[in-house]
């Protein structure tokens, strides 16, 4: 009780003015506290104290970081097509496929350099190497998962669909993020080729009427289709490649366009 | 404390009084809160008004805009011939097909309705109304129209990247950007059905 009567005064006494009074000299002390921190304990950890950082340069993305980035996926297919040929895994019946590769690797030359003119004729740098980025991540993995497959010639087919896919997605992707118009239409001109060369794949694949439009098989995976959507899409790409696993699946790789992370900005 | 009030009878405050004790003895909480949003807002106007300004001006030489008003008669003109390629594969499901031919030709059919449909959605009450022509007249069989509706195919993403020339938007450029793939695929498709040879398939 008396406890209780106590406690009833010290309320009181700790009224609203009290707090707030006790509160803003907790704030004012800490803020001196703080402000009288020297860099002589710099080794002691704590509050406020955090460790030197790098600040990442300003990187901008450009009509001229797109189209050499552009320039750089056409290379990573003409390096992946020539290197799928080295290979030697296009034989037999798949020879034939190396005819279809050859033309392939003249359109993405040509690719090349129309995007290469693009880019002098606006004082830009062109970039004549392979996406480093795409080549490490995506085409190395793919390239060894097809060397070591039970059906290498069936999964080289799949990458280079599978990439042919990825590089319209990359043209139709630049055209809402290129600013001049013109420029657009000029991406487009080349990503509709590589729609196309990817429908020649797709009927390499699957040919003929069954082939047109996707599908799936008996086990409900997908089967690639001439004419893959409604809409051209920018989503991943996924393939499976390599010798299957003990569950029976070969491993799937999934491609993306290129991301703030493998353009090809300027130095 | 001059007593000033405003229509609602809150007093109005000098915000660049120095006399607040004043001013506080004869407010009420409410009021001392109303006056703090107030004088709050206040304060924060020309740094909102600054981070805007500067927002614009970082953007405004080089960034496209998303959507323009100027787009409309080339969205509309492509809409027109996306309804002329639909009735063109419209009459072609009057031939006599087989079921493998006709899944195809629905197939096209309906992109080419869903062209229509996105184009004249993105326009809105802009629409053109013209019904447009068969971009084709359909007669014999598949096989022998195939040559046409290629050409047809090719035709229709030439001429929606032509399009792209001038189309200022890059909310209407995706869109038609996206119809151009398709319609590429499209006509490689068909030319590969007509087993053209590998140049004739992939020229555009």
């Amino acid at each position: 009780m008396i406890m209780k009567n106590n406690a009833s005064a010290n309320t009181s006494s700790f009224n609203r003015r009290s707090f707030l009074r006790i509160g803003g000299l907790t704030a004012t002390s800490a803020a001196v506290l703080a402000a009288c921190g020297g860099e002589s304990h710099s080794d002691i950890a704590r509050i406020g104290l955090s460790p030197e950082t790098t600040a990442l340069e300003n990187a901008h993305v450009t009509d001229e970081v797109l189209l050499r980035t552009a320039m750089s996926v056409e290379y990573l297919a003409i390096d992946t097509y020539n290197a799928v040929a080295k290979a030697n895994v296009l034989t037999g019946d798949a020879a034939k496929a190396l005819d279809v590769a050859k033309a392939f690797i003249a359109d993405h030359t040509d690719h090349a350099a129309a995007l290469e003119a693009l880019l002098t004729a606006r004082g830009g740098k062109p970039f004549k190497e392979a996406n480093p980025r795409m080549m490490s991540l995506y085409v190395e993995p793919a390239l060894a998962l097809v060397v070591e497959s039970d059906t290498p010639a069936a999964d080289a087919l799949a990458f280079a669909h599978a990439l042919e896919t990825l590089a319209a997605s990359t043209y139709q992707g630049f055209v809402a993020q290129i600013a001049e118009p013109a420029l657009r239409a000029d991406a487009m001109i080349i990503g509709a080729q590589e729609a196309r060369h990817a429908t020649v794949l797709a009927q390499a694949i699957r040919p003929g009427f069954d082939g047109v439009l996707p599908g799936v098989d008996d086990r409900g995976a997908a089967l690639v289709g001439a004419v893959p959507s409604t809409f051209g899409t920018l989503a991943a790409v996924q393939v499976a490649l390599g010798k299957p696993g003990e569950s029976g699946n070969k491993d799937v790789l999934s491609i993306e366009t290129p991301s703030l992370n493998s353009l090809i900005y300027v130095d | 404390m001059t007593g000033t009030t405003d229509k609602e009878g809150f007093p109005l405050v000098d915000i660049h009084s120095h006399n607040t004790n004043e001013q506080a003895e004869g407010m009420s909480r409410r009021q001392m809160i109303l006056a703090a949003l107030t004088s709050g807002a206040v304060l924060a106007s020309p740094v909102l008004l600054g981070s805007h300004a500067l927002a614009a001006e970082s953007s405004s030489s080089t960034t496209p805009p998303k959507r323009s008003a100027d787009d409309n008669a080339g969205i509309n003109a492509a809409l027109v011939a996306e309804r002329g390629h639909v009735q063109a594969y419209v009459a072609m499901e009057k031939l006599n097909l087989s079921k493998d031919e006709g899944a195809v030709v629905v197939a096209m059919r309906e992109h080419h309705q869903a062209y229509v449909d996105a184009l004249k959605g993105y326009v809105g009450s802009s629409a053109s109304t013209d019904p447009g022509a068969a971009s084709v007249s359909p007669s014999g069989d598949f096989m022998s129209m195939l040559p046409a509706l290629i050409e047809m195919e090719k035709g229709a993403a030439a001429s929606h990247t032509e399009a792209l020339r001038v189309i200022k938007g890059t909310d209407a450029a995706a869109l038609v950007a996206s119809i151009i793939t398709i319609e590429a695929h499209h006509s490689a498709a068909l030319a590969m059905l007509a087993e053209l040879p590998l140049d004739a398939v992939t020229a555009g």
